[in-house]
């Protein structure tokens, strides 16, 4: 019998989410659709018809983030609670398995949904203000209007997005994402605002230290290195770029798998 | 088999819970686990389901080390807590999402337990008092037919019919293969239904014995004066006089009585230990 990965179990796992909250599931969407509704008629100009390009994205963006943590939190639920964490932990189904059910909501299920919530709403919008526009313009004979442009569906934009930014979003959000996970199952009560400020407190430190330490590490590195014994120099200079390159492929690659790590030993050790 | 070799745990330097713990319970037998409240049962029951992790020493299950939770092990053990989670579901969608986990349930068995207490697999969990609740429960960790079956203060909640219930199913499925190991602390409801007995206090076992072991070495007595009174490990007011547990020196027959063998351990451990040792 395989005890690390059995496809019937992990299935029987994605269905035992659904089945236990779909009206939850259901609910949620509908409140997101909601809030899209709201964030999109306060973000539009109805005067002239034209929708605001920088609050835009930002409804996508809080969504996939703020909504997205809170859903990974509430996937894992279980652990703020001793009983349901008996009953989690002791279905017969290995610890990968559990985590990868959570996984499939938290990374696929949910951007999938939020992307949907908002392509619709910024469909539905962009026809209605620039029908509104449209209607300005029959009314009051206005003839090239060079103050006013056509609102853009969003996604057209988003693909005209350089490539780092759409990779520092996806991967600033699985961070996100698992970084929740790993704080939903170590903490018990509270378990998303001690999450969350761990997160800040972690990105606070970043942003204070990462002068001070960018300029060490160059500093060090700017010295000339020791002659090897076969006489030749090694120079190596690292610029501030290197170092920011680094660290977006960390973001991109690195510290996604490690919090994932973080997350199945630390469900492994949970006891209650 | 699970068998418990030096086994120490605690809840940080202050509270020990055991230390040195040694046990071996074997296929075919339906333990009680008796103790005072905060005598370690459920945290040696947790311990046996993989819930808590020992500081030191060894817990296995079937040559399963169970802090792993292993599928494997999990498909073969069902845990029963006293105070237990139910999803905001139906109890047939319940059976429907967790049945398949355990290789063995019978929904057949299922089915006539839910029967026997009265419940109706369309109704949901949200609409059930604590008692039908537990109820559903059982039925379902019955039907699950795992090799171990733990349960804590199982009879907490029921009603006076569900406890008798209770004790005729889990009687029914008590099978050569099978460990039922049943933590309480209300002895009277499941009297004559577990055997063998194993009292826990102070972070040890105080008794681990069959109910005719029991028997042979003390022996249950009413009477109307207590005159033996180096004799007497326990004794205790009662509408006739009173109660007593002796020491068995003369062979009599009598019934073990669980509360009275109960607060005799507590009254007498090392007597008692020396008994049985």
């Amino acid at each position: 019998m395989n005890n690390s990965f059995n496809y019937t179990r992990f299935s029987l796992l994605v269905k035992r989410q659904w089945v236990e909250n779909k009206k939850l599931f259901l609910m949620a969407s509908f409140a997101l659709f909601g809030l899209g509704v709201i964030f999109y008629s306060l973000s539009t100009n109805w005067e002239i018809g034209q929708i605001s390009d920088v609050t835009r994205p930002m409804f996508l963006v809080g969504g996939l983030y703020i909504a997205g943590s809170f859903f990974t939190n509430y996937l894992l639920k279980d652990f703020a609670d001793k009983n349901a964490s008996t009953n989690f932990l002791l279905i017969p189904a290995s610890h990968l398995e559990k985590l990868l059910s959570v996984c499939v909501y938290s990374f696929f299920a949910f951007p999938i949904l939020i992307f949907i919530i908002f392509f619709v709403t910024d469909y539905f919008f962009v026809h209605l203000a620039n029908s509104v526009h449209a209607s300005l313009v029959l009314k009051n004979h206005i003839v090239n209007d060079k103050s006013w442009q056509e609102n853009e569906l969003w996604y057209k934009q988003m693909f005209e997005k350089t490539d780092d930014f759409v990779y520092a979003l996806i991967g600033s959000w699985f961070i996100t994402q698992t970084f929740t996970m790993v704080g939903s199952i170590m903490f018990i009560r509270w378990s998303y605002i001690k999450t969350a400020f761990i997160g800040f407190a972690v990105i606070l430190t970043l942003i204070l230290c990462s002068n001070f330490v960018m300029g060490l590490l160059i500093g060090e590195f700017d010295r000339m290195p020791e002659s090897s014994k076969h006489g030749f120099y090694l120079q190596v200079k690292p610029t501030r770029d290197f170092l920011e390159m680094l660290i977006r492929m960390a973001m991109k690659f690195v510290f996604t798998p490690i919090l994932l790590l973080i997350a199945f030993l630390k469900l492994k050790e949970k006891q209650v | 088999m699970i068998q418990i070799k030096n086994l120490s745990f605690d809840y940080g330097k202050q509270k020990t819970v055991f230390r040195n713990l040694n046990l071996t319970l074997t296929d075919g037998n339906v333990y009680g686990l008796l103790g005072k409240n905060g005598a370690g049962k459920s945290s040696l029951l947790r311990r046996i389901a993989g819930l808590l992790f020992p500081t030191e020493g060894t817990c296995t299950v079937d040559n399963f080390s169970p802090q792993e939770r292993l599928p494997s092990f999990l498909q073969e053990m069902f845990f029963l807590p006293e105070e237990f989670h139910t999803p905001p579901v139906k109890i047939s969608e319940y059976v429907n999402t967790y049945a398949p986990f355990y290789p063995n349930f019978s929904r057949e068995q299922f089915k006539d337990y839910l029967e026997e207490f009265q419940l109706s697999e369309n109704e949901k969990f949200t609409e059930l008092s604590l008692g039908q609740k537990k109820k559903a429960l059982i039925g379902f960790a019955l039907s699950t037919n795992t090799k171990v079956l733990l349960m804590d203060e199982p009879t907490n909640g029921l009603d006076i019919p569900s406890k008798s219930q209770f004790r005729k199913i889990i009687a029914s499925v008590a099978t050569d293969e099978r460990i039922i190991v049943i933590s309480t602390h209300q002895v009277r409801d499941l009297d004559s239904l577990i055997d063998p007995i194993i009292i826990l206090d102070n972070s040890e076992v105080l008794l681990h014995a069959n109910t005719e072991e029991i028997a042979e070495k003390l022996c249950f007595k009413n009477v109307t004066t207590v005159t033996n009174h180096e004799q007497v490990l326990y004794s205790e007011h009662s509408l006739r006089g009173f109660s007593i547990v002796t020491e068995n020196t003369d062979k009599e027959v009598s019934k073990t009585d669980l509360e009275l063998l109960f607060n005799a351990t507590l009254a007498n451990p090392t007597k008692i230990k020396q008994l049985f040792d």
